[in-house]
């Protein structure tokens, strides 16, 4: 326990200031978006197109709260710009309880983030009484999984550079091929046309309020968290050649 | 705990990179001693010390710290040793007090009442960012680290290069303190000889991923000596006595590696005492034996 409050500790300082920035900015978006709700408040949301506007709220809410939550904190690029992937070697912590404590952070600050995308939901449900909370989870949970899926590509090859001068190489790589991942994802989603896209994109958001797609989106989840894992433990337990 | 003969041992090492090759090295360092590891840059020094601490998988060999095999024991190895690398490998954002509590947890054996101790003793500041440390201060916390949790072998690669005499000095003298009760052990490597001359128990030198050398300093360096004589003197020089020849404009310098009997055969010559550097030149020197 010891071992992992150390870890722990060492991470929650090296990452806070990426996170304090991606929650600082998660909550002005919050705060600008529950203004107007709170302002037209006492009118309520009596038609679609109102309905329509909250759940877009959810959606961009549920999209910054994924990148905040989802998207790489960089701590690899900076153990290895400091020496501390080298060093850490000749420390007593194994790979598998290293990439644990990183995970665990992780975690962490997807319940942060999760936690004020509910608080959001529930403060605009309290002014307007339209929001799918539900709904609104689970597109944040999809998001997260999304940039978290593109931290597993960028960490999976970062993990081959090993000092300051291969940082430059694997990180333009790592970079390039998020780049390229999001192209193909996008390229595949409009492969059909924008029109059935749009339908698509339709019939997602009315069973993203489902309990079954709550059970989907879990999976998804744990799948990429499982790879994040997989990556991280491989890059603490790779030898230098 | 386990008893053990040997804080080190390595035999047969060998490691293979482009246009480099670390040949079947193998030296012991016996509990309780300081070994010296000497060499030029390149010369393999860090190769060899990055194997032993399993940074880097070996090509072929064996390496046991404490008596323990380097890769199925590592976790209880690591526990027991302390590496203290040339450049700090601590993020800059953290101070002296941060490191205490990422250690803490990691080495069960973590003293912090020792740890604030060397602090204190280094004067370094508790709050300051790393950041903002000159080298020899980022040296001084490392080494603080490193021997802050009753390490039973110190591993240092290059740790004094770069540190002007005065805190070299200050970190020989602590090493000595640290050594003092016979269980610990000390490998260090560097190409400052005189800091090795000042306090290795035992020196190994390294070459072109060859070990030239290894053994008790004060015996190496009570064995070897330089021969002073004239040119024409050279033919009459057993080729089996001579370690490499430095020829100059006055006459030749021999590195002879049995002064006593040297002394005896060669009586019209003189032999001076070597040095540790003089040791390590004319054995870098030695497959073209002569040169100048």
């Amino acid at each position: 326990m010891k071992l992992y409050k150390s870890l722990i500790y060492r991470e929650l300082k090296l990452t806070r200031r990426h996170y304090l920035l991606m929650l600082i900015l998660f909550l002005l978006m919050l705060i600008c978006m529950l203004i107007p709700v709170i302002l037209s408040g006492d009118e309520g949301t009596d038609t679609a197109a109102d309905s329509s506007g909250v759940n877009m709220l959810g959606v961009m809410v549920a999209m910054v709260g994924g990148a905040g939550a989802g998207l790489d904190n960089e701590l690899g690029k900076a153990d290895i710009n400091s020496g501390w992937r080298r060093y850490r070697i000749v420390l007593p912590p194994t790979a598998l309880q290293c990439a644990a404590a990183d995970m665990l952070v992780k975690l962490m600050y997807v319940l942060v983030f999760g936690v004020l995308t509910v608080a959001f939901c529930v403060l605009v449900n309290v002014f307007s009484g339209s929001m799918d909370v539900l709904a609104v989870m689970n597109q944040f949970l999809m998001l997260t999984t999304a940039f978290s899926l593109f931290s597993v590509v960028y960490n999976g090859i970062l993990m081959l550079a090993k000092d300051e001068k291969d940082i430059k190489k694997y990180g333009t790589i790592a970079s390039i091929a998020v780049v390229v991942l999001y192209i193909l994802i996008s390229r595949t989603l409009a492969s059909s046309g924008m029109g059935r896209l749009i339908e698509k994109a339709k019939k997602l958001l009315e069973i993203m309020g489902t309990a079954s797609f709550t059970v989907f989106t879990l999976a998804l989840f744990v799948c990429v968290c499982t790879a994040y894992f997989i990556v991280l433990w491989r890059a603490y337990e790779r030898r230098e050649p | 705990m386990n008893d053990y003969e040997n804080a080190v041992e390595i035999k047969g090492v060998t490691k293979k990179y482009d246009g480099f090759t670390l040949d079947n090295i193998s030296f012991d360092i016996p509990k309780g001693c300081i070994m010296g590891f000497i060499g030029q840059n390149g010369a393999g020094k860090t190769t060899t010390i990055r194997s032993l601490l399993h940074i880097t998988d070996i090509d072929g060999g064996e390496i046991r710290l404490l008596g323990l095999d380097h890769i199925k024991d590592e976790t209880t190895i690591k526990k027991r040793i302390a590496v203290v690398f040339d450049e700090l490998p601590f993020h800059d954002i953290f101070n002296a007090r941060d490191m205490s509590r990422i250690f803490e947890g990691m080495y069960p054996e973590w003293d912090n009442a020792a740890y604030l101790k060397y602090i204190e003793r280094f004067q370094l500041p508790e709050k300051k960012k790393i950041g903002q440390f000159s080298k020899g201060m980022k040296m001084k916390l490392q080494i603080a680290c490193a021997l802050s949790h009753n390490a039973e072998l110190l591993v240092m690669d290059e740790a004094t290069t770069g540190l002007d005499p005065v805190v070299r000095d200050e970190i020989l003298h602590i090493f000595m303190e640290y050594l003092q009760n016979g269980e610990r052990s000390i490998l260090m490597s560097s190409h400052i000889t005189s800091d090795l001359e000042k306090i290795a128990d035992m020196v190994t030198f390294i070459d072109k991923g060859k070990i030239l050398l290894t053994g008790y300093k004060d015996e190496i360096i009570e064995r070897h000596g330089i021969l002073k004589c004239g040119k024409d003197k050279l033919a009459e020089i057993d080729t089996e006595d001579i370690v490499s020849i430095r020829t100059n404009s006055f006459g030749a310098e021999i590195m002879v590696n049995d002064r006593e009997n040297a002394g005896c055969k060669y009586r019209d010559c003189v032999i001076d005492p070597a040095k540790l550097d003089d040791i390590m030149l004319y054995y870098v020197h030695k497959d073209e034996k002569e040169w100048s």
